[in-house]
């Protein structure tokens, strides 16, 4: 609570007539010298609304005092108003260089000093009491970007789960592969800093990754849900889910960011490219893929692998690893399969904490 | 004396420093606070001893002191005084101008003893 005002002058008569003008309004306390104006500064500072200050003081003087609350950042909370009589031009500009509000020419005249501090002091205080609101104000705001953000991932989530929900995969496929995607991107950030990762990227493809099969709402149950091993024209169709999946997500405009757009359809359409170039639906080959593709296209099979399908019993993670680093499940990057080597204590953890 | 004969003695104005001060308890209180302020010795110390930058404090001081309590004649001898001593050593001789600051000291000094 700012309610008091300092006085600092090494000339006594000085002091008393200050205190006397502004004792009525205010608590005033009275410093002699800059010394112990640095004390009484550091120790009660944040109850004082203005601070009349000498210049011309022995030792440590009315600018030491100004310099001294500059690199504590109170010259912004506390006004300061220069009590002296020296009024030299350079003086002048000296003192408002350094955040001075104002000055109380001598000889002192009982009402204008109190005009004078009144005026400081309350535009002082309204100014501090701004400045605590709009931080306030920012602080809410701030928590719900951040839940409306929760809220947008939340249900991009659900979505990602009913259309999974068709050939029997929980909602735990879309959170397992997320987290794979998270796991696998950070290393590739942390191992290969040319490709650029920045950990605001890993989490957009790891949310983008959700909605990596989102295709697969286009293709019919007795292809989707055939327990068997499935004909030549068969397959043909169930490889459209990468493009018609990400036909529907290019026609959902302006809802998401640029990034997020952009990553969604990487990963939906290109999530079964093969680093050999003999994947679908584009046949891209080597960096070609986008990478957050080809981070998918690894935590999705690794998922498969580990998980029971209706066309197949779960491999365990020592299979899975030796399946996929060994290119029998598809060829991946060089790079990719070290990072996913070095991750791999991670890998194993994730999969069996569903268990 | 009265106020003011006081500031007629001392080359002030009543009237500036009533409406200043607003109260002759409040003139006659600081008036005696003048005396034991050491700023006019200590001035003339070390303008003797030539320590030039505590000399042009005090006089500053002085000068500072004066105008706030009305008193016109010392004020503007003590300016003078302080100007010239603002960069060290003065560049003329201050003697005239340190007799004057002297003179009207103590014509302040009188007086007060004498309310």
């Amino acid at each position: 609570m700012r309610n008091k005002v300092m006085v600092v002058d090494d000339m006594p008569i000085n002091c008393d007539i200050l205190e006397e003008i502004l004792e009525d309004e205010y608590d005033v306390i009275t410093v002699g010298g800059g010394k112990l104006a640095l004390e009484v500064l550091t120790e009660r500072h944040e109850e004082i609304s203005a601070l009349l200050l000498d210049l011309m003081m022995p030792e440590v003087d009315g600018f030491a005092v100004l310099e001294f609350m500059k690199n504590h950042g109170w010259m912004d909370k506390v006004p300061v108003i220069i009590i002296s009589g020296e009024n030299t031009v350079e003086a002048e500009r000296r003192c408002f260089d350094m955040g001075v509000s104002d000055f109380i020419q001598k000889p002192f005249d009982n009402s204008l000093v109190r005009r004078r501090v009144s005026n400081v002091a309350e535009l002082f205080s309204y100014k501090n009491q701004l400045e605590e609101k709009v931080a306030k104000q920012t602080e809410i705001l701030r928590k719900q970007a951040a839940k409306l953000q929760k809220s947008n991932t939340e249900l991009i989530d659900i979505l990602a789960t009913v259309v999974e929900g068709r050939n029997m995969e929980s909602g735990l496929h879309v959170k397992r592969v997320k987290g794979f995607t998270r796991i696998l991107a950070l290393q590739m950030m942390k191992d290969y800093p040319e490709y650029r990762l920045t950990p605001a990227m890993v989490e957009v493809i790891a949310a983008a990754s959700a909605l990596h099969d989102v295709g697969k709402i286009a293709i019919p149950d007795n292809i989707l849900l055939k327990p068997g091993k499935l004909t030549d024209e068969e397959f043909a169709c169930m490889k459209t889910h990468t493009t018609r999946g990400s036909e529907i997500l290019s026609d959902i405009k302006g809802v998401w960011d640029e990034n997020y757009s952009k990553m969604s359809y990487e990963i939906c359409r290109h999530h079964h490219e093969r680093y050999d170039g003999r994947g679908y639906p584009d046949g891209l080959a080597g960096d070609d893929i986008p990478l957050s593709a080809q981070i998918v296209g690894v935590a999705d099979v690794y998922d498969a692998l580990v998980t029971e399908r209706c066309y197949k019993k779960p491999f365990t993670t020592e299979e899975a690893f030796q399946m996929i680093t060994g290119g029998k499940c598809g060829t991946f990057s060089p790079k990719l399969m070290e990072a996913f080597t070095r991750a791999r204590a991670d890998f194993e953890e994730l999969a069996r904490s569903r268990e | 004396m009265s106020i003011k004969d006081f500031y007629a003695a001392v080359g002030g104005s009543y009237d500036e420093i009533m409406r200043r001060l607003l109260s002759e308890e409040r003139v006659v209180k600081y008036l005696g606070k003048f005396c034991n302020d050491k700023s006019y010795e200590l001035m003339t110390k070390d303008i003797a001893e030539e320590k030039w930058e505590d000399a042009f404090r005090d006089a500053h001081n002085l000068k500072g002191i004066s105008v706030n309590l009305g008193l016109q004649n010392l004020f503007e001898s003590s300016t003078e005084l302080c100007e010239s001593m603002r960069n060290g050593k003065p560049a003329v001789d201050i003697q005239p101008m340190f007799d004057r600051v002297k003179q009207d000291y103590e014509t302040v000094v009188a007086a007060i003893a004498q309310l």
